[in-house]
């Protein structure tokens, strides 16, 4: 029987939020708006100081992938030179936009005047893939270059970083001067980042931290799913309004002590993701009252915002802080501290096909993280957005055992 | 030839047993220099050995538990392996560049398992096009330069460091004459061969090499031209930070010459020199930044296309062979934008797929059929 799990009614404003932000997407040339295509941790409100509209193509490749049809997207991205081992969002998002006006698409996301990435992620493909688009479309690219802070890395290295980044935010500024021919906003941008900031304190406590409680009262679908209006819209008061609602949904829930999985009995944590899979996996994982209850993606985007009094030097620290931007032991420490902290009884620990940034030391992450919390894992290899990359009889047969696993380690 | 070429593909075959032997004699310290973009000259100016870290060719038993092997190449895990079995142990230091996506993340594992005295990852600009990306160049080489000098317990100073670049770019200048050689007496010297001249001067002192270079050179430059020549010639150009030479042969056994290269182990190696005018660390990094494009770099690939494009035109070739390393990001991600200018400015071009165990028999037979049909032409 398929398990239906209870759907906070906050996604029903969102659902209305993004038809509405997607009309203007849309019609952005007859409203005389520009259009900026930005990496998932770029200082977006810098754009939207200048009113620019955001497209996130990372989220756009999940869309597709939600929609069914990335997996053609990624294969006309092979027939044109790009390689089966390229990471399944950047072949998705750039087979739609070779397809032009034809796209299978099913937001079709209109064509940017500028393209804006952060490399805050150690992630080069993410760099590529933009810069790839930008031939395409034959439009500028800007990239704000984020130094990696290894775990060698020391607090000169870091303040260095900081200067680094502080000097190309203000690079940016002076560009977005040119672009648009208009003084940049100072005033604004102060708006867009106080909007920003609430909206993420109250993403942070009333949703992500909500997930402590037992049982909790949200799960990864949640989170992930929640996060649009932070990406998209986090500038606006929109963002506030609505994350402020989907606080008190969940203080409602707690209060009843109501679970986003019912009896629920295991906790789980995702490390890692693959997005078309997350609301199957929900489900197969509540099927053995277990829920996933938190992972790591949320956290890799540092959307916490600073002082805003001295935007660029808040934006330049938010970059530089991405735990995405930290070296291993850091990262290590903050799953298992995570572990502890939501009181996990399990890790499920996809390898993403081609990302890098995420999958590589997959391996050695886990092994650490068992070593340091005793919470064992289950790894199985998938991709972001592409079917023939995953298989959902071996998920099912592995989560089953790691299920059993954790059943005989609860007896004893 | 044989004979002349034995020292350097020795250099190669028994390197750590070599280097093992050595230390025991000698107090100079050894520095691993994970592939690509290190400025050996300082480190040779710290009157240390630097060594090109390019894996190896035996079992994988550890790195696979720690890398993900579905998605690292096979340079990272074999060097990833040589930390984990000790091979490395006799190495006083390790230097990495955040070239890929992969390195930052290996340098961090090696960290972990491995207690060298010195542990340095440089972090390059990702792109060079504004002046605070340029000045971290020098800024990096700065950083590097200051932990040799913490290591050796003394600076480095200008003269020892003008002295080193000196040797490098005579080093650079000799490897181009091999090239001019190879390009105008065509049969004389295989590409594996060359390749392994190359090779062999990124695993021992540039003073050794340049005297093994220069006697080469007199015997070749003595040497008359083959009678007989392969008709077809190629350019070939990638394999970042490795060898290629199963595929260097593959394509030697189908009957073309290589006329020139863009490989790693190659051209790229020598091409650009530094300028020994001006401050050091400064000329370095101006080579840094002025060398030929490269896919480490963004809105480098219009600029790789032309450069390859270009160097087909100018060595009278008549095809490229492109050839990248399996799960090599940086590459993959270029390889459209050179296919396309290559096909736009009519020139044939065939990429090939490296793995660990070389190229397939399915890759051979692509080789073969891409020589076979510029033959026609
Ligand atoms: S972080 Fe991973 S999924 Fe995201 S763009 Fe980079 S490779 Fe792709
Ligand atoms: S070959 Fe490519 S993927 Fe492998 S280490 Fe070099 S740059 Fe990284």
């Amino acid at each position: 029987m398929e398990i239906k799990l209870p759907r906070l009614k906050s996604q029903i404003i969102q659902r209305q939020l993004f038809t509405d932000y997607w009309q203007e997407l849309h019609t952005a040339k007859e409203s005389g708006k520009k259009v900026a295509w930005v990496s998932g941790m770029s200082p977006s409100e810098l754009l939207s100081a200048m009113d620019f509209l955001i497209v996130y193509p990372m989220n756009h490749s999940a869309t597709c992938a939600a929609a069914g049809v990335a997996t053609s997207l990624c294969e006309i991205s092979e027939q044109n030179g790009f390689s089966q081992d390229l990471c399944g969002y950047q072949r998705c998002d750039i087979g739609s936009a070779l397809m032009g006006d034809q796209t299978l698409s099913p937001v079709r996301p209109p064509k940017p005047d500028l393209m804006l990435v952060t490399s805050n992620q150690q992630c080069h493909q993410i760099f590529k893939w933009f810069e790839n688009i930008s031939r395409i479309y034959d439009i500028p690219l800007v990239m704000i270059d984020v130094p990696f802070l290894d775990d060698t890395a020391t607090e000169e290295d870091e303040s260095r970083a900081l200067e680094y980044v502080k000097e190309q935010l203000r690079e940016f500024i002076d560009f977005l001067e040119g672009f648009t021919k208009r003084r940049f906003n100072f005033d604004h941008l102060q708006e867009c980042m106080g909007n920003a900031s609430a909206a993420y304190d109250l993403w942070y406590e009333g949703l992500f931290n909500a997930a402590k409680n037992i049982p909790s009262p949200i799960s990864t679908f949640d989170l992930f799913i929640h996060l649009g209006p932070m990406l998209y819209l986090r500038s606006r008061p929109e963002a506030v309004d609505y994350y402020q609602n989907l606080k008190n949904e969940v203080i409602d829930r707690i209060a009843k002590g109501q679970g986003a999985v019912p009896n629920e009995r295991y906790r789980l944590f995702l490390n890692g993701m693959n997005w078309m899979k997350i609301p199957s996996l929900a489900k197969l994982c509540a099927s053995y009252n277990a829920c996933m209850v938190t992972g790591i993606y949320p956290l890799l985007f540092t959307l916490k915002g600073g002082d805003i009094s001295r935007p660029v030097e808040a934006m330049a620290k938010s970059a530089i802080n991405s735990l995405l931007n930290r070296g291993l032991q850091t990262r290590i420490n903050a799953v298992a501290n995570l572990v502890r902290d939501f009181s996990i009884d399990g890790i499920i620990a996809p390898t993403i096909r081609g990302c890098k940034p995420i999958s590589s030391f997959q391996l050695e992450t886990m092994r650490e993280v068992e070593k340091l919390t005793g919470i064992p894992n289950l790894e199985f290899e998938t991709c972001m957005v592409d079917t023939r990359y995953h298989s959902d009889a071996q998920v099912e047969v592995r989560i089953q055992a790691f299920m059993e696993l954790l059943e005989n380690r609860a007896i004893k | 030839m044989r004979d002349e070429l034995r020292p350097f593909i020795a250099a190669r075959q028994n390197l750590y047993n070599d280097l093992k032997q050595w230390k025991k004699t000698s107090d100079k310290k050894i520095i691993g220099c994970h592939p690509m973009d290190i400025p050996e000259e300082i480190v040779h100016a710290a009157g240390m050995l630097p060594i090109t870290l390019m894996g190896y060719d035996g079992v994988i038993k550890h790195a696979t538990g720690s890398l993900q092997p579905t998605i690292a190449c096979n340079i990272l895990l074999e060097n990833l392996e040589l930390c984990f079995n000790g091979t490395l142990d006799l190495l006083d230091g390790v230097i990495f560049t955040d070239v890929c996506d992969t390195i930052p993340i290996l340098s961090d594992i090696w960290l972990r398992h491995s207690h060298l005295a010195l542990h340095h990852l440089m972090v390059m600009p990702k792109h060079l096009n504004s002046p605070s990306s340029r000045s971290r160049v020098s800024e990096q080489f700065f950083r590097l330069k200051a932990s040799l000098e913490k290591l050796n317990k003394k600076k480095i100073s200008d003269r020892d460091l003008k002295r080193s670049i000196g040797i490098y770019n005579q080093n650079r200048r000799l490897l181009k004459r091999l090239y001019n050689i190879r390009r105008s007496k065509p049969g004389l010297l295989g590409a594996s061969d060359v390749s392994a001249v190359v090779t062999s001067g990124m695993l021992m002192w540039k003073e050794d090499h340049n005297r093994l270079l220069g006697q080469l050179l007199l015997k070749l430059e003595k040497s008359p031209l083959p009678s007989s020549y392969p008709k077809v010639r190629l350019i070939v150009t990638g394999s970042l930070c490795g060898c290629c030479d199963s595929a260097l042969s593959a394509i030697e056994a189908s009957g073309a010459h290589v006329q020139w290269d863009d490989l790693y182990t190659g051209s790229r190696y020598f091409t650009s020199l530094t300028n020994e005018d001006i401050d050091p660390v400064e000329a370095l990094a101006q080579r840094y930044i002025n060398d030929v494009p490269s896919p480490a770099r963004f809105f480098d690939a219009d600029a790789w296309a032309d450069y390859i494009s270009n160097m087909v035109i100018c060595s009278g070739a008549d095809g490229v062979i492109i050839i990248i390393r399996k799960f090599c990001e940086i590459h993959a991600d270029d390889f459209p934008c050179i296919q396309n200018k290559l096909t736009k400015d009519g020139i044939p071009c065939l990429m090939i797929e490296t793995e660990r165990a070389g190229i397939s028999e399915h890759n051979k037979a692509r080789i073969q059929t891409f020589i076979n049909m510029l033959e026609r032409e």
